[in-house]
This record gives C-alpha cells, structure tokens and sequence, in this order.
C-alpha cells in the first residue's frame, strides 16, 4: 500500500517537473504542495551557462499580482501608441531617437497586459 | 562571472574579432577603390570623403581591434573577461558602420545592413538584453549620421522612410534576442528532463 502511495506520488512529482517547461501561470497564481521543495533558495541567474530553465522560473520570489496592474499595463501600452502616432507625425529627425524606445515599452507593455488578461482568476 | 562561461564570451569575441578583420579589409579596399575612381555619393560635407577621413577610420578600426586582440589574449591567460567588453565590441561596430555610411550616401548608403549582420550575431550570442541595448545604440548613431546630412535642417525629407528603417531594425534584433532566449530555455528544459532522467535511474537503481 505504502510504495502504491510512494509510486502515484513519484509520478505527481514527474508529471508536475514534465509541465512545469511550458509556459504557466503560478507566478500570478502560486499554489505550493506539500511534496514540492520550495526552489527558491537556489539562485538559478548564478550567470553559469545554464539554460534559463523556464520562462518564469527565474528564482524570484512568487507573489500575487493586484487586479489593476492590468490598467497600468493597458494605460502604458496605449502611451507607447500615441507617442509612436506622435512621432510618425512629427517630421523632425531627432524624434527618431525616440522609436526604438516606444516599441520597446509597448511590446512590453502589450505582452503583459496579454498575461495579465488571461490569467486564471 | 564564472570560469565557464568567461571562456565561452572570450571565444564569442574571438570570432567577432575575426570578421571584424575580414570586413575592415573588405570595406577598406571599397572605400580606397572608391577614393582612388572620385566616386563620391558623399553625404553631407563633401570635403569629408578623402584620404584622410578613409585612412583615419580604417586606422581606428585596426587599432581598436589590434586593442581587442590583446586583451582578449590576456583575458584569456587570467580566464576573465570583463562583462562590458561586449557592449563595448557592439558599441563600436555600430561606430564604425556609421563612419563608413557617411562618406558612402549617408541614409542612402548600400552598407547600411552591416548593422544587421552586428545586431543578429549580438543577439544570437548574448539575447533579448543585449538586443536591446543595440538597437538603441544603433539608434544613436544612425542619427548622428543622419544629423551629418542634413544639420541644421531638422525636418528632413523621407521620414517616415527612416520611421520603418529603425523599425525594422528593431524588429529584427528584438526578434532574434527571443529566439535566442526561446533556445536558452529550450537548453534549460532538456537540461531539467536530464536531471529527471538521472535521478529517476539513481532511484531505480538504489531500490533495487
């Protein structure tokens, strides 16, 4: 009876390591189960040529995240917008300067405001 | 940084060093064949395309790879490099492009997708941070070359044309910094599965 338990667990414990490479949401959600070592003592950004093991799995502290982050992110996503429109229609070369740097805050911004909108709730 | 991956970035540059000479040599010829014929497609100040201005820039980029050569010789003896060093690389080149595209037609310049060839094997060796920090570099300088052309004119002709240039260009290094780094986590996940793979055989082994 006791290595049937051992032997369902063991396989918990491998169905859960197999999934955890794909991308979740625990990071906005954290659930810790009683047989899952806490990972968060190891410092995996040692800067070892390590794969980065996870796009979420970075060794920070797991939290939940407020609601109206997704306003934030909304609101950043739509500055970055109207500043490129601004740009595209300014002819003066030095507002150049600024493109990369606007499509850089609305990617970002974009690609979290997705997270934040399809997180489970 | 530990001693790993120290050798692994001395090896990156070592190869960057390596076709950076090629493209001195190959780029030099071009603008000495170009010197040698009068072709100037100058942009900007057109006293900029002579002897002097060539043989400076190609005396720069000797000396700066001459330079890179050395320490990264020495690097390679202490088993250390710094992490600067490849911003400091990246920096230059993009420095380089700029100096060249001057005196070849300045936005128009057929030599402006060297910065490409700098932004993918950046990205691709180093990520997404990296990538990032060369678009904006790249920025800097294609606007100083731009600034060249047409200073004290600030309204310039085909602006939006300039608009999709950096655009793409930063397209093209945000995205190749996400393959880098989707390869990085890819290597991390095999990485994971192996470490599964070994303790479930060291389990198997043990309860035998």
């Amino acid at each position: 009876m006791q290595e049937t338990n051992n032997e369902s667990d063991y396989e918990a414990k491998v169905e859960r390591s197999l999934r955890r490479g794909n991308i979740n949401f625990d990071f906005l959600n954290p659930v810790h189960l009683p047989d899952e070592k806490s990972e968060l003592k190891s410092d995996r950004r040692g800067g070892t040529r390590t794969g980065k093991r996870g796009l979420f799995s970075r060794g920070w502290k797991t939290s939940v995240m407020p609601g109206w982050y997704t306003w934030l992110w909304l609101a950043s996503a739509a500055a970055s917008a109207v500043g490129l429109i601004f740009v595209w229609g300014s002819d003066n070369f030095i507002a150049l300067l600024a493109v990369p740097f606007l499509l850089s805050a609305a990617l970002a911004s974009l690609i979290m405001l997705g997270l934040f909108l399809a997180r489970p709730r | 940084m530990n001693r790993e991956k120290a050798l692994w970035e001395i090896r990156n540059e070592k190869n960057k060093a390596s076709v950076r000479w090629l493209l001195v040599l190959a780029i030099g010829a071009y603008l000495i064949y170009l010197l040698d014929r009068g072709i100037t497609s100058v942009s900007g100040g057109a006293a900029v395309f002579n002897a002097t201005y060539v043989f400076s820039v190609l005396a720069f980029a000797v000396a700066f790879n001459g330079a890179l050569t050395v320490l990264l010789w020495r690097s390679l003896k202490k088993e250390q490099i710094g992490r600067w060093v490849k911003y400091v690389t990246m920096s230059c080149d993009f420095l380089l492009v700029a100096l060249v595209l001057i005196p070849t037609g300045g936005s128009h310049s057929l030599l402006y997708p060297i910065n490409y060839v700098i932004i993918v094997s950046n990205a691709l060796r180093y990520g997404m941070s990296v990538a990032l920090v060369g678009t904006f570099i790249m920025n800097l300088f294609y606007l100083g070359v731009l600034a060249n052309q047409y200073w004290p004119q600030t309204h310039i002709p085909g602006f939006h044309q300039e608009v999709l240039k950096i655009a793409g260009f930063w397209l093209v290094g945000v995205y190749t910094g996400y393959l880098s780094r989707r390869y990085e986590i890819l290597r991390g996940e095999v990485e994971r599965y192996q470490k599964l793979l070994s303790d479930a055989l060291a389990d198997n082994a043990r309860n035998k």
